[in-house]
């Protein structure tokens, strides 16, 4: 989204609660209707491509989690005879797919997330509170890629004087380890080295003299009280909703789920309305831009 | 009243010889000011002195007054947006890894509010131009974009003196005028004062107001660029430091005497105008028949073309090179290169046009995405890469001479290292005798060679320091030693001349021509054309990722009119083929 600003503290708690709920929910249905809208933001937000990585990374995961939970937990009344008298419970089969359904739902929200949230706008919101972690985290960014290029470098140079000098290729694996550890002091000592020069250009322009402001400001909206307002109102519905029991369903000991019974309340609603208003501004914005 | 005052200041590291002594002057407000000097003569801690934050640990006498006031009572916010300070290499300042937030840190440290913030963000990125690249990432940007993006950072704050410590050293030259231009506006049309220090000042001689050459730690001259010329050419360290315009000026004084009355040229257009001078004078008095500088000796060096190319000693054959970091930006497309044995090869080109990836993988570093590179067989190389500290790994000089040549188990090696470092201990005398005690170690190590080259680039004073505490010439020079000491057959350098004074400049250039002499293949790349037209013989021009021009640096640079040496520049109309100070002396004999 482009045209429409929105305060990034309420991105930033909006995808927490969406975090939240995709843990507390565990109702089949619940939990594929918020697939189905999370997938639509993704694509939506353009980064679709991103779904295919997640998805390398999180079928193997998923797999594992489906065929251990049952092998390893045998709670549960519902038996299933597999070989003998070796048996897997239904229930257990249940939760790791749910479990894994959840999961999948978290790893698609955080890659939205990192597409909405830039990492200065996190920072805005951090530095207020945590002004030094922020700082660290910002000179981290820039330190990583320089350090990965000076190992690089040293890398060349010593794998070229090895190619030069040493005339015995096979090495025992202390010697490598004692080469590799030789080549990390060099870079980590480079590294010090210019980060003094760093420090001192931080102090000579005066870091630390007073209390730091930031030159990103974020004001409150009429689409930020709007939005803020619908979604505590879904929220509140929703919360309601789960502690009658809306959404969830029982598990252990025996599973207590029928397909027959209407999820189409107003709970299940609310919780449509709460996942909609990313997916209508983006919406929105493709209309715009047709 | 002056803006800055020293009054007899003096400054030491605890315990050790005094750094800086007795050093009295002022700077006005509004001038410009440069600061010339060897390295180790106390450029930096004079300027890190005026700068309250990171002046270094020490012991320092007299005072420094800012604006009639004792400097180091300065408030902390006054001292940090009011003095501006520079540092030399672009790369190591950055806080952030992108522009809006590295140019917004000093704002931010001020507790500005937001609007005042982004206030003076958008005047000062419109007014250099950087207004474009405000998202970008740092890694994306040129050298000079670099050092512009952290001069930004400094004005922000409005300075009123701005210190600058070798702030082009690690540019390439298009970079550092654009840079120096940048530095003549703000003085000129802001008033800023700005204190520089620099090595190579034939762009920045003509526009400042006074010079100060600085020599162990003392002020040798300080006064208006015109006066101090005359006064340092009698020197033979500072002779060095003038332009070459200046230079040419005072060879041909001592000729001609007619020059006496001539202003002295700072820049080329004046140095020209004095030329014509003494042409239109032998003109008037040769009866326009012979002018002394009739081109007679327009020499065509094709013979010298020759040379190379008919002696088939091949060290080096590349075929057909391709290389690109990623796919769809060919940096290198399909190189053709012969090296011959015993050649010194300098190969050029502007930022970005590959010649650090050239010698990498000339050198076998990289592995080129395409073609290959044949090497004569049993042939050693050795690689000096254009950042010295990442061929530095002991705890002294001595150390990282002697380590480099044992090529011994591991832990022989450790002992011995122990077995120097309690010999420091022992006898703290002179490191001269030390290392002759050294050499009864090393007995598998040629100690003669070793103490050769120690001799040969001066390091003896150096030996038992920390390689990091010796200054960058120091460093490149301690680093060729090393690679030397490996007794190559072809040594590759990478940009050697980056940030050495011009002293250790002409020694380094002497000793490089000397190991050549010895057999030794020197292949290297530099920004540094007047270096290369001065000691190298051929030389390589790179373009757009090929080879552009290979020829004798005479006949690639003499056709060019900006890209091209100084001199050659200057004496262009008389002697096109004179690209250094020893040719144009010899061609007018003076």
């Amino acid at each position: 989204m482009k045209l429409t600003v929105i305060h990034p503290a309420i991105y930033i708690t909006y995808y927490m609660i969406l975090v939240l709920f995709a843990f507390i929910y565990n109702n089949p249905y619940y939990l594929i209707t918020f697939l189905i809208c999370i997938v639509a933001l993704i694509i939506l937000q353009g980064i679709g491509n991103e779904l295919k990585t997640t998805l390398k990374f999180f079928v193997p995961m998923s797999v594992i989690i489906i065929l251990l939970n049952p092998v390893v937990s045998h709670v549960g009344t519902t038996k299933i005879y597999i070989i003998g008298n070796y048996f897997i419970t239904l229930e257990a089969l249940t939760y790791g797919i749910i479990m894994s359904l959840s999961l999948l739902i978290i790893l698609l929200t955080f890659t939205s997330y990192n597409k909405t949230v830039s990492y200065q706008e996190m920072l805005y919101i951090f530095s207020k509170r945590f002004p030094n972690i922020s700082m660290v985290i910002i000179m981290a960014l820039r330190f990583i890629p320089l350090f990965n290029y000076r190992l690089n470098e040293v890398n060349k140079i010593s794998k070229f004087n090895e190619k030069q000098y040493s005339n015995t290729n096979k090495n025992s694996m202390v010697e490598k380890i004692s080469k590799t550890a030789n080549l990390l002091v060099v870079v980590v000592s480079w590294s010090l080295e210019e980060s003094m020069i760093t420090a001192k250009s931080m102090k000579a322009r005066g870091y630390g003299i007073k209390e730091r402001t930031s030159y990103l400001s974020y004001k409150f909206h009429k689409i930020d009280y709007m939005l803020t307002g619908f979604i505590s109102f879904s929220l509140l519905i929703c919360i309601i909703g789960l502690t009658q029991g809306f959404g969830r369903i029982e598990i252990y000991p025996t599973l207590m789920f029928s397909d027959s019974e209407s999820t189409v309340n107003i709970y299940y609603l609310s919780l449509l309305f709460l996942l909609l208003p990313l997916i209508y501004l983006e919406i929105k914005e493709k209309l715009i831009w047709e | 009243m002056s803006l800055i005052k020293f009054e007899d200041f003096c400054f030491r590291y605890s315990d050790q010889e005094k750094i800086l002594s007795d050093i009295n002057f002022e700077v006005n407000e509004g001038e410009f000011v440069l600061f010339c000097g060897p390295s180790g003569s106390g450029k930096t801690t004079i300027l890190a002195n005026m700068k309250n934050e990171i002046r270094p640990i020490g012991k320092s006498e007299g005072a420094i007054y800012y604006d009639g006031l004792n400097i180091r009572k300065l408030e902390d916010e006054k001292s940090a947006s009011e003095i501006g300070y520079l540092f030399q290499n672009p790369e190591d300042q950055f806080v952030s890894d992108n522009v809006l937030q590295e140019i917004a840190f000093s704002l931010e440290n001020m507790g500005l509010p937001h609007r005042e913030i982004r206030n003076r963000i958008a005047e000062m990125t419109a007014f250099f131009g950087l207004d474009k690249y405000l998202y970008k990432n740092i890694n994306e940007l040129s050298g000079g974009q670099k050092q512009l993006v952290n001069l930004c950072s400094l004005l922000v704050l409005k300075p009123r003196l701005l210190l600058l410590d070798e702030p082009t050293s690690q540019l390439d030259p298009i970079a550092a005028y654009d840079f120096l231009s940048i530095l003549r506006r703000l003085n000129e049309e802001f008033s800023i004062t700005i204190i520089l220090t620099e090595h190579k000042i034939d762009n920045i001689f003509p526009f400042i107001d006074r010079a100060v050459f600085l020599e162990g730690g003392k002020i040798k001259y300080a006064d208006k660029p015109r006066q101090i010329s005359t006064e340092a050419q009698k020197s033979n360290i500072f002779k060095n430091y003038l332009p070459y315009v200046t230079r040419i000026h005072f060879m041909l004084q001592s000729k001609y005497s007619l020059l006496d009355k001539a202003k002295i040229p700072l820049n080329i257009r004046e140095g020209r105008a004095n030329l014509k001078l003494i042409d239109e004078h032998l003109k008037k008095i040769y009866d326009s028949k012979i002018s002394l500088w009739n081109g007679s000796t327009n020499k065509t060096s094709s013979e010298s073309k020759e040379k190379f190319q008919n002696i088939p000693n091949h060290v080096i054959n590349c075929q057909n090179i391709w290389f690109a970091y990623v796919k769809d930006h060919m940096v290198l497309n399909g190189i053709f290169l012969d090296v011959n044995n015993g050649e010194f090869i300098s190969i050029l080109g502007g930022n970005g046009t590959g010649k650090t990836t050239f010698i990498q993988i000339l050198a076998g570093l990289m592995d080129p995405v395409k073609g290959n590179i044949k090497y004569k067989n049993n042939i050693k190389l050795a690689f000096v890469n254009q950042n010295p500290k990442v061929h530095f790994k002991e705890e002294t000089v001595e150390d990282e001479l002697s380590e480099s040549s044992l090529e011994t188990p591991k832990n022989d090696s450790s002992l011995k290292k122990k077995k120097l470092k309690f010999n420091f201990w022992n006898n703290n005398v002179k490191s001269t005798s030390n290392f002759k005690n050294h050499g009864e170690f090393n007995k598998n190590v040629n100690s003669n060679e070793k103490n050769d080259l120690i001799d040969l680039f001066d390091l003896t004073k150096l030996l038992d320091k920390h390689p990091y505490d010796c200054s960058g010439g120091e460093q490149q020079k301690i680093a060729i030693s090393k690679a030397l000491l490996t007794k190559p057959d072809v040594l590759f350098l990478d940009e050697p001349t980056k940030g050495i004074d011009p002293v250790s400049k002409i020694q380094l250039g002497l000793k490089l021509k000397k190991l050549q002499e010895n057999g030794l293949t020197i292949i290297m790349t530099t920004h540094d054309i007047d270096f290369a037209a001065e000691y190298s013989e051929r030389s390589i021009l790179l373009f757009d990722g090929n080879i552009q021009v290979d020829d004798t640096p005479t006949n690639v640079f003499s056709k060019n009119n900006f890209y091209t040496t100084f001199v050659n520049r200057m004496v262009k109309d008389y002697l096109p083929n004179s690209l250094t100070l020893k040719e144009v002396k010899q061609e007018w004999e003076i």
